[in-house]
């Protein structure tokens, strides 16, 4: 038989809802780096810029 | 399709390779510690038809050192981070905003793979339990185990997380633990009454 994870349940669905939330804000900001990629004009624009928004998108907290 | 589910391992020889299925098996060459694939493209890599803009990865808790070494690597495989500069931005963002890094190939955005380190129960015991995929002429590819994704993706309960488990569910019937299935279930508090307006049958 095999051994079962001792899990407790409260906590756990504690971590996935917490993990959910993270998911949907890194989602949101991954689309505003998405769409700011794709304005740029050509890749060479978007490495002069890249660390910029990055900060911008990763750094400002929504 | 033709494959075998036993002892933690799936023999999948006859898959005909997809160019996802190529490209995720060129970024897992960097990966050169423990590492499991979760959620939307395990059911891709099991012919589900659908598309998906990123590969989840859990990967074990790594020093700098080693993840540096992982990015350079990535890096010489053709793959570049999307939403890091450097090694120091890449480690904060996985340790101090417990946020995910996600890497393209080079002048790509989408598809690309998100990495998350390990942190929850799930993702250690996912670690820890992984399922070994053979794929001809490739590398293993280690998804997480299939009892665990399949609860897990019944809580999160989006449309395409419940078409996601119907089509595991239907696929691996025969070989899932279905008393771990179950207790995976009761753990995350998912109700009989969800797994049977999925799966169109009651837990045994």
């Amino acid at each position: 038989m095999k051994e079962f994870p001792n899990w407790d349940s409260k906590k756990l669905i504690k971590e996935l809802e917490e993990e959910k939330e993270r998911n949907r804000q890194e989602r949101l900001r991954f689309i505003d780096l998405y769409v700011e990629w794709l304005k740029r004009k050509s890749n060479a624009d978007w490495e002069r810029r890249r660390k910029t928004v990055i900060n911008e998108i990763y750094r400002k907290k929504s | 399709m033709k494959f075998e589910y036993k002892d933690g391992k799936i023999d999948y020889k006859t898959k005909v390779l997809k160019p996802l299925d190529v490209l995720v098996l060129r970024f897992v060459k960097a990966l050169e510690f423990r590492y499991v694939i979760v959620s939307g493209y395990v059911a891709i890599l099991f012919e589900r038809s659908r598309e998906t803009e990123d590969v989840d990865i859990i990967i074990d808790k790594i020093s700098k050192e080693q993840l540096k070494q992982f990015i350079e690597k990535a890096e010489g495989l053709g793959f570049f981070m999307i939403n890091a500069f450097d090694v120091e931005d890449a480690y904060s963002l996985l340790y101090e905003d417990v946020s995910s890094l996600r890497f393209a190939e080079k002048d790509e955005f989408v598809p690309n793979f998100e990495i998350k380190v390990a942190k929850s129960d799930m993702d250690l015991y996912s670690i820890e339990h992984p399922i070994e995929v053979a794929l001809i002429n490739g590398p293993m590819l280690k998804i997480g185990p299939m009892e665990l994704q399949i609860a897990y993706k019944l809580r999160l309960g989006s449309d395409k997380d419940n078409e996601d488990v119907r089509h595991l569910y239907r696929l691996f019937a025969k070989s899932l633990n279905k008393q771990e299935l179950k207790y995976f279930l009761q753990k995350l508090d998912v109700k009989e009454s969800t797994f049977e307006s999925v799966l169109n049958e009651r837990i045994s």
